[in-house]
């Protein structure tokens, strides 16, 4: 796909080449909307903010880099503005609790394992989330993590050390449990 | 598990995670960058609007204000037929200035020096000329006064009447003196005549000769108070000659959407064009038939706003101002049905109509409108005259719920307000009534307009132009006039 000329179709805001570009990144970027949020009807509030920002901010796009890095940051920054804007989210940002925090069932139809960790990846607490989500996912230092997120950058590494370790004894029992069902099973 | 190797793996696990969203983030998405387009026209429609009524008022205001000075006092801007250039002679007292510009020369008389005559003359050479006029034929002299009162602006009716109050006292003075010795000389000889014919004595001779100088002086007279009272006239004029007058405006009539530009036509017309779906397949019609589109009837509209007059000249003025339109068809439509299905262009519609004519829905469209009227006076009176009038207006259609047709689903009405043009231009007609009183002038007549763009961009939608009819009144108000 020739991304230049889509992007130049859409700064002369032509509706089908905004389409083509939203139909292209949608999946992708829900995906990343969704590791941010508890549940899919949040994530597709946080994917619309995000399109709609993109649209508005195209100009600022100077063909630098990738279209689809480019669509991905702003996703996550949206993503993060949601989760501060939001209270249900901003009160427990911080909220060490090491349990699983329940998530909305929304059944979407996806690949298995990337779905089975994403799952995983949810139930974390917020603070948690966030800050694997950016830092093992996206790739952002914890110095980024700080400045983001207006908070230490060692407080971010402790957290993501925290939610890394979490994370890792969650998918081993998952691991387990599943075993324990397949042999069951059979 | 390595450090490393845990993230890499959680990586590429979430690259290949993908979800698909519903299909109202589209549409949510799509609505909101319309709301911005919309925003932002509606604000360059505004301010484009407010630009060019304030300069189209500025300019005619100044034009009327050049025209009434030229045609009062002579006075004409370089470039004109009156230019510096030119050179007017005068019958007498005129000398010749360098740069072909002619004034009287009264040195003396004005009370003007050569130094200061030789100032203000150069304030010619800058553009302005004096059309000198001569008193035998009743026009007004213009003078350097005139010029320094243009720019100055100083009340020019004012320095006329000091200056005719001036030139007056000592052209008396030496017109007294000459029609004495003139009437004199007129005296001596018809009295050889009445000695001659021995019907005239001598005491009725003196009491001529009183008579006449006295009769000179009161034509004199006369000639002062006609000129003091073309002062006057001057001074009356620019009060009451109002150029600008607002108002309200308000017409009622219907419209309806046409097929073609200036035509009534606006029935449909069912053939080939609805056998086939353009949009994708056909679903509830088994045999490929299409309903083709309902014919449309013309609804109620009507227009409501603030009109600003801008008289140009006796005859003729330009209207404009601002309005709100409320314009509406009506068709029939089917059933509404609450299901999904694409339409032309990939468009998604949740709710659409069936073509056929079971209930009566009115296609409701609200504009904003600028018009740019000529308006001419066919008739002599002043207070009730009848005039035509014709121009265009640029209208911003600010929201629809209007019903598209497309041939998908054997024919369907649906919303769709990307199809349908925002930015209008109109050219609109009509004949109407004017009648002032003290208070108010009212103006009232049939008014026309036909759509000169497109209104829904739709080849399988027939319903493309407007057109609107009705009765249109507006009233200006007149300001009491200080006492």
């Amino acid at each position: 796909m020739d991304y230049n000329k889509l992007v130049k179709d859409c700064l002369k805001a032509r509706p089908d080449a905004q389409r083509q570009l939203y139909e292209h990144f949608a999946e992708t970027m829900l995906g990343v909307c969704y590791r941010y949020t508890k549940s899919l009807k949040d994530a597709e509030d946080v994917l619309q903010e995000g399109f709609v920002k993109v649209f508005f901010n195209l100009k600022q796009y100077r063909n630098e880099g990738e279209i689809g890095a480019w669509i991905r940051r702003i996703m996550v920054n949206t993503a993060l503005n949601f989760l501060k804007r939001n209270r249900h989210y901003s009160n427990q940002m911080y909220f060490l609790e090491e349990h699983l925090h329940p998530v909305i069932s929304d059944d979407p139809i996806v690949m298995l394992q990337a779905k089975e960790l994403t799952d995983l990846i949810r139930q974390l607490p917020p603070g948690y989330q966030t800050i694997f989500n950016l830092h093992a996912i996206e790739g952002y230092s914890h110095v980024e993590i700080g400045e983001l997120l207006g908070i230490t950058d060692g407080t971010s590494r402790s957290q993501y050390s925290r939610a890394r370790a979490l994370l890792i004894s969650w998918i081993e029992n998952y691991s387990v449990d599943n075993k324990k069902e397949n042999y069951g099973r059979k | 598990m390595a450090a490393n190797e845990f993230e890499k793996n959680v990586q590429k696990a979430m690259d290949e995670f993908k979800l698909h969203p519903s299909g109202e983030v589209w549409e949510k998405i799509a609505e909101r960058i319309g709301e911005r387009k919309k925003k932002r026209r509606i604000i360059f429609f505004i301010i484009f609007s407010g630009v060019a009524l304030g300069l189209g008022g500025y300019g005619f205001y100044h034009f009327k204000e050049n025209k009434k000075l030229v045609s009062e006092t002579g006075v004409s801007k370089p470039g004109g037929s009156n230019s510096a250039g030119d050179v007017q002679k005068g019958e007498e007292n005129k000398t010749n200035i360098p740069g072909n510009v002619q004034t009287k020369n009264k040195t003396g008389a004005n009370g003007i020096t050569p130094e200061k005559e030789f100032n203000k003359t150069s304030v010619y050479k800058k553009g302005l000329a004096v059309q000198d006029k001569n008193k035998l034929t009743g026009k007004k002299l213009l003078t350097v006064d005139h010029t320094f009162a243009l720019m100055e602006k100083q009340p020019l009716a004012s320095v006329n009447k000091k200056e005719s109050e001036k030139n007056l006292s000592t052209d008396l003075q030496s017109q007294d003196t000459k029609l004495n010795g003139h009437l004199n000389s007129k005296e001596e000889s018809s009295n050889d005549v009445g000695n001659k014919e021995n019907s005239v004595t001598k005491a009725e001779t003196k009491t001529d000769q009183q008579k006449e100088p006295d009769s000179a002086s009161a034509k004199n007279k006369n000639d002062q108070a006609n000129f003091l009272s073309q002062d006057k006239k001057i001074k009356k004029v620019e009060p009451s000659g109002k150029i600008l007058k607002w108002g309200l405006d308000i017409s009622v009539g219907s419209s309806t959407l046409s097929q073609d530009r200036f035509s009534f036509k606006n029935k449909s017309s069912g053939g080939n064009a609805y056998l086939s779906s353009p949009a994708g397949p056909i679903i509830g019609s088994p045999s490929g038939f299409t309903n083709p589109p309902v014919p449309n009837r013309s609804s109620l509209a009507f227009k409501a706003g603030v009109a600003l007059k801008i008289s140009i000249s006796k005859r003729s003025s330009i209207l404009t101002g601002i309005s709100y339109n409320y314009l509406a068809d009506k068709i029939k439509t089917g059933t509404k049905q609450n299901t999904t299905l694409q339409v032309a262009n990939s468009y998604n519609t949740s709710v659409y109509y069936t073509s056929t004519s079971q209930k009566e829905f009115t296609d409701r469209f609200h504009f904003i409108e600028v018009p740019l009227v000529y308006d001419w006076r066919i008739t002599g009176n002043k207070d009730h005259f009848i005039s035509v009038n014709s121009g265009i207006s640029a209208a911003y259609l600010l929201c629809s719920n209007a019903l598209v047709y497309d041939t998908s689903a054997g024919g369907i009405y649906y919303h769709n307000k990307n199809v349908l043009h925002r930015t209008h231009i109109n050219f609109s007609s009509g004949l109407s009534w004017h009648f002032s009183k003290k208070q108010f002038e009212c103006i009232i007549g049939p008014q026309f307009s036909f759509d000169l763009v497109r209104n829904i961009n739709s080849d399988l939608d027939n319903r493309k132009y407007f057109i609107y009819s009705g009765l249109d009144a507006k009233i200006f108000l007149n300001k009491k006039k200080k006492k």
